[in-house]
C-alpha cells in the first residue's frame, strides 16, 4: 500500500460539499491527468478497493452507483497525492456497480458502461466465475498483446470476474515505469473492472522488497493483510489468502520470504487451510514446483523449497489446483500427489495418468467436498508474453507448449475447468476436475457466435450414472431456462438446430433429469444472432413449368392456382446450349412465352433485405406473389404473344433488389416467364436465386415469465455479464417482446424444412444445404418451455 | 502415450524453424540470457549481481563467487554486490565470513533491514542473543514487518524476556493488523508468563472469528490448566475434540485429522492419537508437524528403562 491512506466510505455526501471540498483543496490550478487508470484491489463481497495514479499531485475521488448515470455515492481520497486508493465498503454482494473517478475537480475516468465491477458472490456460494490467469507477461511487447487479445476474443462477453498474475509483469526490474508501460497501461481495459490478485516475481523482487513490503509492486497493490478478503490474516501483503464463491485462493511468495517448512509463510499456510471452509482450493505462487521450461525444478532452490516445504502442506489440506509462472512455458501437470523428490520421477505421485480432458479421456476425479490427497493438477503459466522455451519434458506433465499464452479457470459448484489460449486465439489444452458425480458442457462453452438455424454439436462429459440427460436453453444469462430435449440417452453429444433468439447471453444447460442438481452450463455466455440470410431459392432450384405455347392469361400468378399438371425439373432450364439440366421444348416455331412457378415458406420474423439473380434468355419477368419485382427486355408487355424486346445470353446474369413488400412470412409463390426474342431463336434459358434477410422473431418468453425453481448452483445472473451488458444492478437481462412461433406446420409431403424455418416443396438440390434441419427448431419452439430460477 | 502430443509439438516447433522455443534452449533461459546480456555488456554490476543471486539460487554458489568478485572490482561502493556475497558465504558455510560482510553493508550506509536480519539470524544460531535482538530492533525501527516482529519476540522468549516479547508482538499487532502468527505467538507468550487473562483474551478474540478451531480451543485448554483450572482445561479439551471430529467428518484432510491426534493426545488419550496420526502420515507422510508430532509420541510411549 502506498500513502494517502484509505479512507471509510462516506456514504452519500452532497455533491455540493464534494465539489466545495475539492475547490478548497490547495494547488489545483490545473487539471490532472491519469497515469494509471483506475484497476480494482482487495475485492470482496462486499468492499473492493479503486487505486488510481495521477501525473501530478491532485485530490481523488470516486463517484459509484447502480447505472452510469446513478453515481450517487461519493468516497472522497485521503488527501492530496499521485496515487489514490479509495476503499469503498457497504456494497451488495454479487452486485454490478459503476463508478467514474475524479481527480481535482474534473472527471479523469469512468462515468461510463466500461468502468464498472461486480462485487463478489458471498463465501461458500457455488455461483459460476471466471478467472484469468496469467504470468510472466510484463515485457511490453506485441507478444504480450497477442495473449491479452486472444484471451478477449475467447472470452467474448464473459470477461473473467478476477484476474491472478504469476508475477513477472513488469519487466526488467519491477520499477514504478516499468510496472506503468508493461502492467497497467497494457491491461488497463482489463483491470478497470476485474480486480487482480498477484504474487511477487523474480524480476519485481529487484526492485521490491517483501520483508519490509515496499517498492513498487507493494506500494501499487492494495492485498489483504487482516483476513479482509477471506481466509487467515498473514500480516503481510508478501503472502495473503481470499475467497471467491465456493473457492479459496492462497497466493505464496516464493521469490523473497521465508520458504522453510517451519517459517512464518508457511506455518501460516497450515493454519490458513484448517481454517477454510471452501469447496476448492487453489493456490499459487511464482515458482512452479514442477517445471522444465526456461527454468528447472530439480534444480533450481526455491522450486525445489516450494515443492519440498509447500506442497506437503497443501496437499494435506486438500489444494485442487496449483498455479505457477517463472518458467516461460504452458505446463499442466496428471493428477498428481505426493510428488515431492528431487529429482522428479515418471509415474511416481501420478494418482491418473490420463488426460483430464473433457474432450478426452474425461475430467480427473475427485471425492465430494475438500477431502486430502486425492489429487491436484498443477499449471505452469509463465507464457503471458516473455520468450518461452522448453528445456525437457517434465515426467509428471501431461501436456506442455513453448509458446505464449494464458490460461482462463472456470469454476462451477463442483466443477473446475482450465484452457490454455494460445496467443493466435488456439485451445491447445483442456483439463477439468470433477468433484463426486457430474457433468461437464464442453460445447458451446462460451464466447461463440452461433447463428439461428445453424446446426451446432452440444457436447458434454459425465461422470457417474446418467442414463438420460435433459438439455436446456437459456437466452438471458440463466434467468430462464426452455428445454431442447427432456430426456434423450446420455451419448455425450446431441445434434441441435440453433434457434431464432437474437442475444449475447445465451447459456445451454445439462442435467440428469433423475438428479436435477447434477448438471453444467456453459462456462460462458454465447450469442445467436437471429439475423439470417436465407436462400430460399437458388441455382439448381427444382420448378415447376409450362412450355406449351399455351396463353395462361394472369391466372397462373395466383397463389391457389393449380400447376399439378405441371411438368418440373431444377435449374438450369431451357434448351439449345447444352448446360440445362432440364431441356425445355423446342418449338417450330418457338413460343414467344415460358411460364415457370415455385413455392416457398419464410419464417416470422422482419425481411430486412433481399435480393433476386436472374439468368434467362432472352426476357424475362418475375412476380411474387403476383407483385412484378424483375422484368428486362420485356418493353413490348408480358402477354403471352408478346416477344421479347432484346436478345441477351445467359452467362449475364441479372441482380435486382427486391421490394420487400413483395415477400412476406409463410408461404410465397414466385412466378417467372421467360420470353423468346424472335420465332427463329435457337435457344432459351432460365434459372434464378432469391437470398433473404430475415432478422427471425425470438421465441415468446416462458409463460408467465417466471422460474421453476431449478438446480442453485448454477446460472448467476449477476455474474455472468460483462462490462457492457446493460443490465441492471444484479446484471440480469431478459428479452423483450414476444413474437409468435415459427409456423408449426410443413405442407406436403414432398415439403422439407429449411434451416431457419424456411419451408420448400422439396424441389432443391445443390447449394441449398442450409434448407436442412429446420423441422427441430420449429418442433422446439412447440414444446414446453420451462423457466428455472437462476439461483 | 499422452506425452506424445508435446513430443509432437516440441518436435514440430523445431522442424518449423520459427518456434520460440528455440529463443533460449537450455537448462535455464534466464541464466543463458544473462550470460548473452553480461558477454555484450561485461562492466553491467546490476547484470553481474542478478546472475550472481541466480546461480546461487541454483546451488552454484562458487560460480556466484565469480560474479561477484568482478562486480565488486567494477563498483567497490555497491552495498548490494556485499549483502549477495555475504548470502553466498552463508550457503557455502561460511557464516563468519558472512557477519563480516553484512557488518561492511550496514555500516556503510543507512540502516539496510536485509542485512540486520541476515546478521540477526547468524547471531542468533550461535546464541548471541542480546545482539541479534539489537539487529532486529534496528530493523524494525525501518520496517515494521512480520517477519521482524516474530524473530525478535522469539529471541526475547529465548532470553527468557518475556514481557519484552509480549510487548514486541503487541507493537507488532498494532503496527501490522490482527496477524494470526502475532496473535498466537502473544498468546503463547502471555501463558508463559502466568498472564493468563490476557492469553485468554488473545485466544478468544480468534475463536471469535473462527470458532470451529479445536487447536486454537486445545490452546485455550493450556491456558486453563495452567491457570489451575484443570476441570476447565478438561472440558475445554473435550470440546477440542468434539470440534476436531466434526472439521474431520467434514473436511477428511490430513490436517483435520492431525488436530484430531492432538485433541486426543491433549486428553491423554495416546493410543488413539497414535492411530489418528497414523492415518495423517499414511497420507501425508511428508507432513513436518505430523512428522514432529509422530517422533514425540513414539519417545513419550517407548518403553522405559530400568530407573
Amino acid at each position: 500500500m502506498n500513502t494517502p491512506p484509505i479512507l471509510s466510505p462516506l456514504r452519500s455526501p452532497s455533491y455540493a460539499a464534494l465539489t466545495a471540498a475539492l475547490l478548497l483543496w490547495p494547488g489545483r490550478g490545473h487539471a490532472a491527468e491519469l497515469e494509471r487508470h483506475p484497476y480494482l484491489q482487495s475485492a470482496t463481497n462486499t468492499s473492493i478497493v479503486v487505486v488510481w495514479t495521477t501525473e501530478q499531485d491532485s485530490s481523488g475521488a470516486v463517484e459509484v452507483g447502480p447505472s452510469p448515470d446513478q453515481l450517487t455515492t461519493v468516497v472522497p481520497s485521503a488527501g492530496v497525492g499521485k496515487q489514490h486508493e479509495v476503499l469503498l465498503t457497504g456494497l451488495t454482494p454479487d452486485t454490478r456497480y459503476y463508478y467514474r473517478v475524479i481527480g481535482d475537480d474534473a472527471p479523469l475516468a469512468g462515468g461510463d458502461q466500461a468502468h464498472t465491477f461486480l462485487t463478489s458472490p458471498p463465501p461458500g456460494t457455488p455461483t459460476k466465475f471466471r478467472a484469468w490467469i496469467v504470468g510472466d507477461s510484463g515485457k511490453g511487447n506485441d507478444k504480450q498483446l497477442q495473449v491479452r487479445d486472444a484471451m478477449l476474443a475467447h472470452v467474448g462477453r464473459s470477461q473473467p470476474h478476477i484476474y491472478l498474475h504469476m508475477g513477472d509483469m513488469a519487466y526488467d526490474d519491477g520499477k514504478y515505469d516499468e510496472f506503468t508501460d508493461n502492467f497497467y497501461a497494457p491491461y488497463a481495459d482489463i483491470l478497470r473492472n476485474t480486480p487482480v490478485w498477484p504474487t511477487l516475481g523474480n524480476h519485481e523482487g529487484a526492485s521490491s522488497d517483501s520483508g519490509s513490503e515496499s517498492g513498487p509492486y507493494y506500494d501499487g497493490y492494495v492485498l489483504p493483510t487482516a483476513g479482509e478478503a477471506g481466509g487467515l490474516a498473514s500480516g503481510t501483503e508478501a503472502y495473503y489468502s481470499f475467497d471467491y464463491a465456493n473457492v479459496h485462493f492462497v497466493v505464496l511468495d516464493s521469490h523473497d520470504s521465508n520458504r522453510a517448512p517451519d517459517g512464518p509463510m508457511l506455518t501460516w499456510l497450515q493454519d490458513d487451510l484448517l481454517a477454510t471452509e471452501q469447496e476448492w482450493i487453489i493456490a499459487y505462487w511464482h515458482h512452479p514446483p514442477y517445471t522444465k521450461g526456461s527454468h528447472d525444478s530439480d534444480s533450481e532452490s526455491k522450486l525445489i523449497d516450494m515443492r519440498e516445504n509447500a506442497l506437503p502442506i497443501l496437499e494435506a489440506g486438500g489444494v485442487d489446483l496449483v498455479l505457477g509462472g517463472h518458467s516461460h512455458i504452458y505446463e499442466r501437470s496428471f493428477l498428481l500427489d505426493g510428488a515431492y523428490d528431487t529429482p522428479s520421477q515418471a509415474g511416481v505421485g501420478v494418482l491418473d495418468d490420463l488426460d483430464g480432458s473433457p474432450l478426452g479421456d474425461g475430467p480427473y476425479q475427485k471425492p465430494p467436498g475438500l477431502t486430502g490427497h486425492q489429487g491436484a493438477v498443477y499449471v505452469v503459466a509463465g507464457h503471458g508474453g516473455t520468450g518461452v522455451s522448453q528445456d525437457d519434458e517434465h515426467p509428471l506433465m501431461y501436456f506442455a507448449e513453448a509458446k505464449n499464452g494464458s490460461c482462463v479457470l472456470d469454476i462451477q459448484g463442483n466443477r473446475l475447468s482450465l484452457v490454455n489460449i494460445r496467443y493466435d486465439g488456439e485451445v491447445t489444452d483442456r483439463v477439468a476436475i470433477i468433484k463426486g458425480d457430474g457433468m461437464i458442457v464442453t460445447s458451446p462453452d462460451g464466447g461463440e457466435a452461433l447463428e439461428a438455424g445453424q446446426s451446432r454439436e452440444i457436447r458434454w462429459t459425465t461422470v457417474g450414472n446418467v442414463p438420460k440427460v435433459e438439455l436446456e436453453l437459456s437466452v438471458d444469462d440463466g434467468a430462464t431456462w426452455t428445454v431442447i430435449e427432456d430426456s434423450i440417452p446420455n451419448t455425450g453429444s446431441y445434434t441441435w438446430t440453433v434457434p431464432a433468439a437474437n442475444t449475447e447471453h445465451a447459456l445451454v444447460r445439462v442435467s440428469d433429469p433423475e438428479v436435477p442438481a447434477r448438471s453444467d452450463e456453459s462456462n460462458a455466455t454465447f450469442e445467436i444472432s437471429s439475423t439470417v440470410t436465407l436462400t430460399p431459392v437458388d441455382f439448381g432450384h427444382v420448378w415447376r413449368y409450362h412450355d406449351q405455347g399455351e396463353d395462361l392469361g394472369e391466372a397462373w400468378h395466383a397463389a391457389d392456382y393449380d400447376d399439378s399438371q405441371w411438368s418440373e425439373g431444377p435449374g438450369q432450364l431451357g434448351y439449345g446450349e447444352g448446360d440445362e439440366a432440364t431441356e425445355l421444348l423446342d418449338a417450330d416455331p418457338n413460343h414467344p412465352s415460358a411460364y415457370f412457378r415455385t413455392e416457398i415458406e419464410l419464417p416470422e420474423g422482419e425481411m430486412l433485405d433481399a435480393e433476386l439473380t436472374a439468368r434467362f434468355d432472352d426476357g424475362i419477368a418475375v412476380w411474387i406473389n403476383g407483385k412484378e419485382v424483375l422484368a428486362v427486355n420485356v418493353d413490348d408487355g408480358t402477354d403471352h404473344g408478346a416477344w421479347a424486346s432484346a436478345e441477351t445470353e445467359d452467362d449475364e446474369p441479372v441482380t435486382t433488389p427486391v421490394d420487400l413488400g413483395a415477400l412476406h412470412s409463410g408461404h410465397n409463390v414466385i412466378t417467372a416467364m421467360v420470353k423468346q426474342s424472335d420465332e427463329a431463336s435457337d435457344d432459351l434459358s432460365f434459372d434464378l436465386k432469391l437470398v433473404a434477410t430475415v432478422q427471425l422473431e425470438p421465441p415468446p418468453p416462458p409463460p408467465g415469465g417466471g422460474s421453476d425453481g431449478g438446480d442453485d448452483d448454477g446460472g448467476s445472473a449477476g455474474s455472468g455479464g460483462g462490462p457492457d451488458d446493460g443490465g441492471g444492478l444484479d446484471g440480469t437481462t431478459s428479452l423483450g417482446g414476444s413474437g409468435s412461433a415459427l409456423p408449426p406446420t410443413v405442407g406436403a409431403d414432398d415439403e422439407r424444412a429449411s434451416g431457419c424455418g424456411c419451408v420448400t416443396r422439396g424441389r432443391t438440390r445443390g447449394s441449398a444445404g442450409w434448407l436442412l434441419g429446420g423441422l427441430p427448431l420449429l418442433v422446439l419452439l412447440g414444446r414446453r418451455r420451462r423457466a428455472l430460477a437462476h439461483r | 502415450m499422452p506425452f506424445e502430443w508435446s513430443r509432437w509439438l516440441l518436435l514440430g516447433s523445431i522442424l518449423v524453424g520459427a518456434s520460440p522455443a528455440l529463443a533460449h534452449p537450455g537448462p535455464s533461459a534466464a541464466l543463458r540470457s544473462l550470460d548473452e546480456r553480461i558477454a555484450a555488456t561485461p562492466n553491467d554490476v546490476a547484470l553481474r549481481l542478478r546472475r550472481a543471486e541466480l546461480r546461487r539460487s541454483m546451488g552454484h554458489p562458487r560460480d556466484a563467487l565469480a560474479d561477484l568478485r568482478v562486480a565488486s572490482r567494477l563498483d567497490p561502493t555497491e552495498r548490494e554486490v556485499w549483502l549477495e556475497h555475504a548470502l553466498t558465504l552463508i550457503d557455502l558455510g561460511k557464516p563468519q565470513a558472512a557477519e563480516r560482510e553484512l557488518t561492511r553493508v550496514i555500516e556503510a550506509g543507512p540502516p539496510h533491514v536485509r542485512a540486520l536480519a541476515e546478521r540477526a539470524h547468524l547471531r542468533e544460531a550461535d546464541g548471541r542473543l542480546e545482539l541479534a535482538r539489537h539487529d532486529l530492533d534496528a530493523a524494525i525501527a525501518v520496517d515494521q514487518a512480520l517477519d521482524l516482529y516474530l524473530a525478535r519476540g522469539h529471541i526475547d522468549e529465548r532470553l527468557d524476556h518475556l514481557d519484552a516479547a509480549a510487548a514486541g508482538y503487541r507493537e507488532g499487532l498494532a503496527a501490522l493488523g490482527p496477524a494470526v502468527l502475532l496473535r498466537l505467538a502473544l498468546a503463547d507468550v502471555e501463558r508463559r508468563r502466568g498472564a493468563h487473562e490476557q492469553a485468554l483474551a488473545v485466544l478468544d478474540g480468534l475463536l471469535a472469528e473462527n470458532p470451529s478451531r479445536a487447536d486454537w480451543v486445545l490452546r485455550r485448554a493450556d491456558v486453563l490448566q495452567d491457570a489451575g483450572l484443570s476441570e476447565a482445561a478438561t472440558a475445554e479439551r473435550m470440546r477440542a475434540l468434539v470440534l476436531a471430529h466434526a472439521a474431520v467428518q467434514r473436511r477428511p484432510t490430513p490436517l483435520h485429522r492431525l488436530v484430531l491426534a492432538k485433541a486426543h493426545l491433549a486428553l491423554g488419550q495416546r493410543e488413539r492419537a497414535r492411530k489418528q496420526l497414523a492415518l495423517v502420515l499414511e497420507q501425508a507422510p511428508a507432513l513436518p508437524e505430523a512428522r514432529t508430532m509422530k517422533a514425540h509420541l513414539d519417545e513419550s510411549l517407548a518403553p522405559q528403562g530400568p530407573p
